[in-house]
């Protein structure tokens, strides 16, 4: 289990977590949403043990990460940089993570080397970023560590390539008891993926939940009424949006779909139709509740 | 949660530095290459030079020697060997210069998690400890560097062995002679390397981009001596009464940067002169105990200053915000204590400065300070974009410099310049005597008069507090140079101007008979004749000869205390005006004087039991005693 209480981390004069607390409990995958410089990156750093928190504890398993050796053998992070390992062969990064990690596996390894067919005895130089991507997937996989973190691991790849990426990590986590963090832009991805989010901004952790949950609580209603309506003409639920488009209303709120159906109900609509909401529509009207400008996240 | 332990803390470090070591597997390669180029190379051309020139020096006794077809072959072969050494030496010095180097490239990449944010995280996070990894980088880069240059002086070594060494039939204390030049430039070269890598991995624990990480190193290394160069110049030339002393201040500049060592290695061996016995300037504790002590400190500043930092500035890994003060305030400050040497009078009146002599330096400096502060701005990333800032800190840093050269300035170094020390802390003192100016015509000088009894060091220093301190820049005064060594070995020199009256007076009153045949016999056989006189009739004199001709030997039996009660005779006479009278112009001319205990049996003659006496003229009761046991005392030297 994954413990982050009341951490801060700052830069000079730059607070990037104000005061983070986040419980990741084990076998989860867990996606890690936000804008740029929320403090996801950080986040997973000091999970990682690369940085040490200027307040607050981080703890895996009971046990402080920060140059904690048995701690940080269960931890393999992979962040979004490529150039690293460039001067390294495929097969020089096999012995290099094999050295540190005792969990590795050459048979897993193998396996996964000849799925996706990458060249053992070339640099990563002259590999393209999917390739360098798998690469580093592949070593991550292989450590056989029980917690693996990606840092918008799959940016810059093509929609194949995200598929091989997914599907090798897909399969880890049902062979082993990952327990996976993710962090992206890519709400889609985070989508299929996650079964638990958490939302940052500004350093803090806006929510933590249960993906169903964020689902479930929240629902788009494509209505037509007689008149124009607003927010306040609805009570009993959280209103986050109304639009109209020509004599169509579309309403997307927050709470209990009983009360939420009651409520439209009772101003008599013409239609009245749920659809379903993708995470990302949910997202982008979550932030805009925060003040956040939604034309910031990918689409 | 228990405290991590020792084992813990390097429970991968074996396998930690096999990577490490692997990883700068062609570096090692490239610096072994660099180091048997360097020392075997120039020993075997050594050696084999060195036999062909005994060989010649051989036959030089046989008629037409240069006649003969051995010899000329021989000479041919010389001739090549010599040209092949010349080679050989400029080939050794860029491959120990290439070496030297090859330690900031080891550093730079065992420790690129330092400065270089791409492979931070892929460093940073393995499961490994801090302490793994700091000493597993260091003890590789140690070894890349190292290994090879220690390999190549054992191969050097193991080829004066292996090879057939004619030059072992030279006389051996020139063969010690050579070997220690020998000892001391192989430690020299390691001790600067070593120094030199500590500098680096200092600096570099302070910076947070490649760009700094290439600079600044190189910038520290070079501004240390820089300073420690303008410091002196300061001392000397800014502050009135603080002299020179070449000891001491090689012996700073020497322990504390890398550059130092090797311009204080080279600049003792270039004041000794010619060698005729075992010399190894730099290995001894006043230099070897800071040297160590600066070198390790430089290690264990490092691995502090990482271990104990955060992440401080965004986009890089992890960088102290004092740096951006501390480098460039040095910087600064050398450029600052220059200018101030320039401008600041050293008689101590800043009254006299007319403002159109100062107006041009100062604009000088502030524009060259500020150029140069900015660029340092520029490599460390901040950038312009808090440029109010940069201005600040930039006129804070001249203030402060300013600042502290009026204080030296004004406090004559904080009393330091004036300091006389106490007689029961001196050891020996040693008074320089000049030619006293135009009256005196092509006079002979005595130079560097010892003093160590506690009478004559008591009465120097009385005089020493009575002389009136003036601009020593005056034209036609004389100096008051002395000298004191005190216990413990630390060295105070000081320099001032006095008239020739005062200068006169001054000598007088130091230069008793006692004082100058202290110094005339040296301090082993001055303390015979003046604190043990019941020993010198244990001492016999049996050989003179002239120093200009060391084949004009003759036996003698003369007791040591008939010669010492001879000189003490002439010695009543000697004074400041006698020593430098025109009438004993062309008059100097030595001894070597060999004695041996009297034992009642033959007693092997004992090299060193000798001494060397520089006599004058008007010591004629010495003269006439030793012309009685044959010895031949010429009047031109």
């Amino acid at each position: 289990m994954i413990e982050i209480k009341n951490v801060v981390m700052r830069f000079d004069d730059i607070v990037a977590l104000d005061g983070v607390d986040l419980t990741i409990p084990e076998g989860c995958a867990y996606g890690l949403l936000g804008s740029n410089g929320a403090g996801k990156s950080t986040l997973l750093r000091l999970l990682s043990g690369i940085y040490r928190p200027y307040s607050g504890e981080v703890t895996i398993d009971g046990q402080k990460v920060y140059n904690n050796v048995p701690v940080k053998e269960k931890v393999f992070f992979i962040n979004d940089e490529t150039a690293q390992f460039n001067d390294m062969t495929l097969g020089d990064m096999r012995a290099y993570y094999k050295r540190f990690y005792s969990g590795f596996s050459d048979e897993l390894f193998e396996r996964l080397q000849k799925t996706v067919k990458l060249p053992m005895d070339k640099r990563l130089s002259t590999f393209s970023k999917g390739m360098k991507r798998q690469a580093v997937v592949i070593c991550g996989i292989s450590c056989r560590t029980p917690y693996l973190f990606l840092d918008e691991a799959f940016d810059g790849l093509d929609p194949t390539m995200r598929i091989i990426v997914k599907q090798m990590l897909i399969d880890a986590m049902l062979d082993e008891k990952l327990t996976v963090i993710f962090s992206s832009h890519n709400l889609n991805e985070i989508d299929e993926f996650c079964d638990r989010v958490g939302l940052m901004h500004g350093g803090r952790v806006v929510f933590d939940r249960e993906l169903d949950s964020v689902k479930g609580q929240v629902v788009k209603i494509q209505t037509a009424f007689d008149r124009a309506v607003t927010a306040e003409d609805f009570s009993g639920f959280d209103v986050l949006s109304i639009e109209q488009s020509g004599s169509v209303t579309n309403i997307i709120a927050r709470g209990d779909r009983d009360v939420i159906r009651e409520g439209v109900n009772a101003l008599k609509p013409k239609i009245y139709d749920e659809v379903p909401l993708s995470l990302e529509e949910i997202f982008i009207h979550e932030m805009e509740v925060l003040g956040y400008d939604s034309s910031k996240l990918e689409r | 949660m228990t405290a991590p332990s020792l084992k813990g803390n390097f429970s991968k470090f074996g396998a930690y530095y096999r990577y490490k070591l692997r990883s700068m597997r062609t570096l090692t390669i490239l610096n072994s290459i660099f180091a048997l180029l360097s020392y075997p190379l120039v020993m075997t051309l050594m050696i084999f030079g060195t036999n062909l020139s005994v060989k010649m020096e051989a036959m030089y006794e046989i008629e037409n020697y240069h006649k003969l077809p051995e010899y000329i072959d021989l000479k041919a072969s010389a001739g090549m060997v010599q040209s092949l050494a010349e080679a050989a030496v400029v080939i050794c010095f860029l491959m120990l210069a290439a070496m030297f180097l090859m330690n900031y490239v080891f550093i730079s990449k065992a420790f690129r998690w330092l400065y270089k944010k791409s492979v931070v995280d892929m460093d940073y996070s393995l499961p490994v400890s801090d302490d793994t990894r700091f000493f597993g980088d260091l003890l590789a880069s140690l070894t890349g560097s190292l290994v090879p240059h220690l390999g190549a002086i054992a191969v050097g070594g193991g080829l004066y062995w292996l090879l057939p060494f004619e030059g072992m039939k030279a006389p051996s204390d020139e063969v010690a002679a050579l070997f220690g030049v020998l000892l001391q430039l192989v430690f020299t070269g390691v001790a600067a390397c070593v120094m030199f890598m500590g500098i680096c991995l200092l600096v570099m624990s302070c910076c947070g981009r490649v760009v700094e990480s290439r600079i600044m190193p190189f910038v520290a290394n070079a501004v240390i001596p820089i300073i420690h160069v303008i410091c002196i110049i300061n001392l000397t030339q800014g502050l009135y009464g603080y002299g020179y002393n070449s000891d001491y201040e090689y012996m700073s500049i020497g322990t504390t940067s890398p550059l130092g060592l090797l311009f204080a290695t080279m600049l003792a061996l270039v004041n000794a002169g010619y060698l005729e016995d075992f010399f190894v300037p730099m290995l001894r504790p006043e230099i070897m105990i800071p040297l160590i002590i600066i070198t390790v400190g430089c290690f264990v500043g490092a691995y502090l200053l990482i271990r104990f930092r955060r992440a401080e500035r965004v986009g890089s890994p992890y960088v102290y915000s004092g740096f951006k003060l501390v480098m460039p305030s040095v910087v600064i400050f050398s450029i600052v204590a220059l200018f101030a040497v320039a401008l600041l009078p050293s008689s101590g009146k800043i009254g006299e400065l007319r403002a159109s002599d100062v107006v041009g330096p100062i604009a000088a400096m502030v524009i060259i300070t500020f150029i140069i502060y900015l660029i340092m701005e520029l490599i460390s990333g901040r950038g312009f974009a808090k440029f109010h800032r940069t201005i600040g800190r930039y006129a804070l840093t001249v203030a402060v410099s300013v600042g502290v050269c009026l204080m030296l300035y004004f406090s004559q170094g904080m009393g330091f310049a004036s300091l006389v020390p106490d007689v029961d802390d001196v050891d020996s003192a040693e008074i320089q005597m000049y030619v006293l100016g135009d009256d005196y015509d092509g006079c002979p000088e005595i130079q560097g008069v010892e003093m160590v009894s506690d009478e004559d060091i008591s009465r120097l220093i009385e005089v020493h507090e009575s002389l009136p301190k003036k601009d020593r820049n005056l034209r036609g005064e004389y100096n008051f140079n002395v000298e004191y060594r005190l216990y413990g070995g630390s060295i105070i020199h000081r320099e001032y101007s006095v008239t020739r009256e005062e200068y006169i007076a001054a000598m007088n009153r130091i230069l008793t008979p006692e004082v100058f045949l202290r110094d005339q016999l040296g301090r082993y056989i001055g303390t015979l004749a003046y604190d043990n006189t019941d020993r010198l009739k244990d001492y016999r004199i049996t050989y003179i000869r002239r120093v200009d001709d060391m084949k004009a030997e003759i036996e003698a039996d003369l007791p040591m205390e008939d010669l010492v009660a001879a000189l003490k005779k002439d010695a009543e006479m000697v004074s400041v005006d006698l020593l430098n009278s025109k009438e004993y112009e062309n008059i100097r001319m030595g001894f070597d004087v060999v004695y041996k205990p009297v034992s009642g049996n033959d007693t092997p003659r004992d090299p060193y039991l000798m001494t060397y006496i520089d006599l004058w003229e008007w010591q004629e009761n010495t003269i006439e005693l030793l012309e009685q046991n044959g010895a031949e005392i010429l009047l031109d030297y």
